[in-house]
């Protein structure tokens, strides 16, 4: 027979988890709130008809010219780039997840390596540079087109798939892409989408990059602009004198900015919990 | 044909072929396009780049013979980073403006910054007007090589104190002078509801800490210790820290603080923070930029708030010394440079050229104001006016702001330029504000001059410097810790032991050396 409740140690233990858990969920979702709340805040100034709640920030923003561009140049860095960057992972891993791969330890370690001890930043665009690739797109997702850290991730969850289905499809005259296609993909949907994930919240955040490769201010995605808009609202003393009032307090526009750089992984995040969460745990477990 | 003939024609057609070959290659010299790429910090950060297709870059190719290739320079510490990696490349840009002092001697001391007295004589008008001014030269020499082309500030003073006028008049309080003056102001105007409202919500002193030393440098001032330097003369040059006014002007800042009369929250507050309360009509007296107060958009919610309420601009306090200070200023503006790569790819004259045609003119009213009759008019004084102007193409409208991103090479801070940068406007009971008169009120107050502070290079622990500080001189302004003869010593030895004394030596020294010292 199966116990409904545990013992009373079970009991306390539980509260004590749950207690700490709701600790979390505040320390995360209050400051999450604030921001929030203050991005919807209105300009309050005394004497005034004030409104309970003004999305006078966010239609302040939107209005800005550079605005509706910059979300689609990070919407193009977000698509290229985690196809780009899902292309190459899952076929390093695919390839190094095979212990039968001549070099595998040499090739491992040189990838650890780079895990370890990053070139720095100069040798970085200097590499970029020589390559003519300097103001362009992908000079923004080449550099980081594999992170080893998910490329490890991905290869521990490969070699956990049992060898035997791979041996039994190349029987029946599958080549290594097709093993990979139909037998190996399809049982990878958790550490895909988890990779997947920490990618497009990487792609979607750049902002470092795009600065130093980019110069042309056409190609600079979201965060960028974000921030330049907000600078330009901020050193509101050092610009012309005629230009218009805005409509929105500065803490409002800072606050908006970061709904709104949020918001798109906000909105995928919750569709794929499941498989992140289960994605993150197969990758580092062994049978 | 004789044969003397023969010679003189042989001689006079070889002559017509040297000349018309040296006429050619003259002409092709003048004609040679030079590609010239600039890079500038936005003028208006948040509107994009001017496109391809601007008319100005086909104005500047066949008027200068420049292929000119404007870029939007990323600013602050990301763009300190990137012109890094570009000087780690050898590719930095041929003219670009450098806003980092300590990033600028650098890349002088790595000589990727060219010599730029040379080409000066290349821009007669500009260099009259903008780099004849020999302690703004002085800052961009480096070891006797003028390696920067230093523009002054089209606007400095621009800080000074403001008063509520109003509150003053409905207490029957005159303007205060003295530091004691100002406390019992301050006292009055926390204690006796000035704003009328039966609600104890007004202070007399608003502070905006994230100004040095911490938005009390009137108090500082008033005591001679404003700014990071003594720099009265050699014998005394050191940090006003050391100074015993340092310990007398912190000690009545505690006063003022103990009084209760400055917005308990000042400590903490960020420049937003206090310019939202000063607008709704909770602070006195309060220090600000008169374009941040007296603007008509940044005035508009403090006007909202408080139809009838007068700010005036106010002198500084006097110190028992009879010393008084708005604040620190240094006029030195923006700083230009050309890389040694474009200097000595004979570039120089093109970027002249294009510095010049930017001074006055077509290039001046092309870079700051666009196209005439088309985003801009002239009124009857020849001041820039939007009258019979399309809103949508006015010069200073959201659409146009990438048309004129590189304003920074025309503007040149005239009365006209002024008047139509600052415009007059009316307030919500139809008094008229005159911004500039508001500038040209905190011009005239006393300021400390610290433009010379700008050629000492930052200690090696520069951070823990401030840090130390910053930190004591708050503690001691609250009251956290006591200022006696104990503590203070205490603070003013900890000086040394970050090697605060070999720093004053070397600032010194280069102080002296730069003949800003004596």
């Amino acid at each position: 027979m199966v116990k409904s409740f545990g013992s009373r140690g079970d009991k306390v233990f539980d509260f004590g988890i749950n207690f700490f858990l709701i600790l979390v969920l505040m320390v995360t979702i209050v400051p999450l709130s604030y921001v929030v709340l203050v991005s919807v805040a209105p300009l309050v100034l005394p004497g005034q008809p004030t409104a309970l709640l003004s999305f006078a920030a966010y239609s302040e923003l939107l209005a800005q010219p550079s605005f509706l561009r910059a979300a689609l140049n990070s919407f193009v860095l977000l698509v290229g780039g985690v196809t780009l960057n899902m292309v190459l992972t899952t076929l390093s891993a695919f390839a190094l997840s095979r212990k039968s791969l001549p070099g595998r330890g040499i090739i491992l370690a040189f990838i650890l390596f780079t895990f370890l001890f990053n070139a720095g930043l100069i040798p970085q665009f200097l590499l970029v540079r020589s390559l003519g690739l300097l103001d362009t797109l992908p000079s923004v997702v080449l550099p980081g087109a594999i992170s080893v850290y998910n490329l490890l991730i991905m290869i521990a969850f490969l070699q956990n798939l049992p060898e035997s289905l791979g041996e039994a499809a190349r029987i029946d005259g599958a080549s290594e892409f097709q093993v990979l296609w139909y037998v190996m993909l399809p049982l990878s949907k958790p550490i895909l989408l988890t990779v997947g994930l920490f990618y497009a919240v990487n792609n979607w955040n750049e902002f470092f990059l795009p600065i130093l490769f980019l110069n042309n201010r056409d190609l600079m995605p979201l965060p960028v602009v974000l921030r330049d808009i907000l600078t330009s609202f901020n050193s509101a003393e050092y610009i012309d004198g005629n230009r218009q009032a805005s409509i929105a307090s500065p803490e409002a526009l800072k606050m908006a900015a970061v709904v709104l750089t949020t918001l798109p992984m906000l909105a995928v995040y919750p569709w794929i919990q499941s498989h992140f969460t289960k994605g993150v745990l197969l990758g580092g477990v062994k049978e | 044909m004789k044969r003397s003939n023969k010679k003189t024609a042989i001689v006079s057609a070889i002559t017509a072929c040297l000349a018309l070959s040296g006429l050619a290659l003259y002409s092709s010299a003048q004609n040679a396009v030079t590609d010239l790429t600039v890079w500038l910090p936005a003028g208006s950060p948040e509107a994009g780049p001017p496109p391809a297709d601007w008319e100005v870059y086909k104005t500047i190719r066949e008027k200068l013979n420049i292929n000119l290739k404007f870029v939007v320079a990323p600013i602050g510490a990301e763009g300190e980073t990137k012109l890094g990696a570009l000087a780690a490349a050898n590719d930095l840009p041929d003219l670009f403006e450098m806003r980092n002092r300590n990033q600028f001697f650098q890349f002088a001391a790595q000589k990727l910054l060219g010599n730029v007295k040379p080409i000066v004589k290349f821009m007669p008008q500009r260099n009259l007007e903008r780099y004849k001014n020999d302690d703004l030269n002085l800052l961009a020499t480096v070891d006797g090589t003028m390696v920067g082309l230093q523009e002054a500030q089209l606007l400095y003073k621009r800080t000074s104190l403001l008063i509520r006028q109003d509150w003053l008049d409905k207490l029957g309080l005159k303007t205060p002078t003295t530091l004691a003056e100002f406390l019992n102001v301050a006292k009055a105007f926390t204690e006796r509801d000035p704003d009328g409202n039966g609600k104890n919500d007004t202070y007399g002193w608003g502070i905006n800490p994230d100004w040095t030393p911490g938005g009390f440098d009137v108090v500082y001032g008033a005591y001679g210790v404003q700014g990071v330097w003594n720099l009265s003369n050699a014998a005394n040059f050191k940090l006003n820290a050391r100074e015993p006014n340092f310990r007398k002007a912190t000690e009545f800042v505690n006063s003022i603080i103990d009084a209760k009369v400055v917005d308990p929250d000042w400590a903490t507050l960020k420049t937003n923070d206090f310019r939202t309360r000063w607008k709704q009509g909770r602070y006195g007296i309060f220090a600000e930029d008169f374009c941040a107060a007296m603007c008509s958009f940044n005035y508009a919610p403090f006007d909202a708030s408080n139809p009838t309420g007068a700010l005036k601009t106010l002198q500084p306090p006097v110190g028992p010394d009879g010393k008084s200070s708005s604040g620190t200023f240094a006029a030195a503006g923006t700083l230009l440079v050309a890389s040694k790569k474009a200097i000595d790819a004979g570039k120089g004259q093109a970027i002249a050229r294009l510095l010049e045609w930017a001074n006055s003119g077509e290039g001046y009213y092309a870079l700051a104001f666009g196209k005439k009759g088309v985003n801009y008019n002239f009124d009857k004084n020849a001041v820039i006016t939007l009258a019979g102007i399309d809103p949508a193409n006015a010069y200073n409208s959201a659409g146009f702001l990438k048309f004129t991103q590189m304003r920074v090479l025309a503007l040149n801070g005239r009365q006209r330029e002024l008047a139509a940068r600052y415009p007059i406007f009316k307030t919500s009971n139809g008094r008229t504000i005159v911004p500039m008169d508001f500038y040209r009120a905190s011009f005239a107050t006393p300021h400390t001059n610290i433009i010379s502070t700008f050629l000492i290079k930052p200690a090696s622990n520069q951070a823990d410097l401030d840090r130390y500080i910053n930190e004591n001189r708050i503690q001691f302004q609250l009251g956290q810790k006591p200022i006696n003869d104990t503590t203070w010593n205490q603070f003013v030895s900890g000086l040394n032991n970050l090697r605060a004394n070999e720093y004053e030596a070397t600032a010194k020294q280069t102080l002296i050396t730069a003949g800003f010292l004596k």
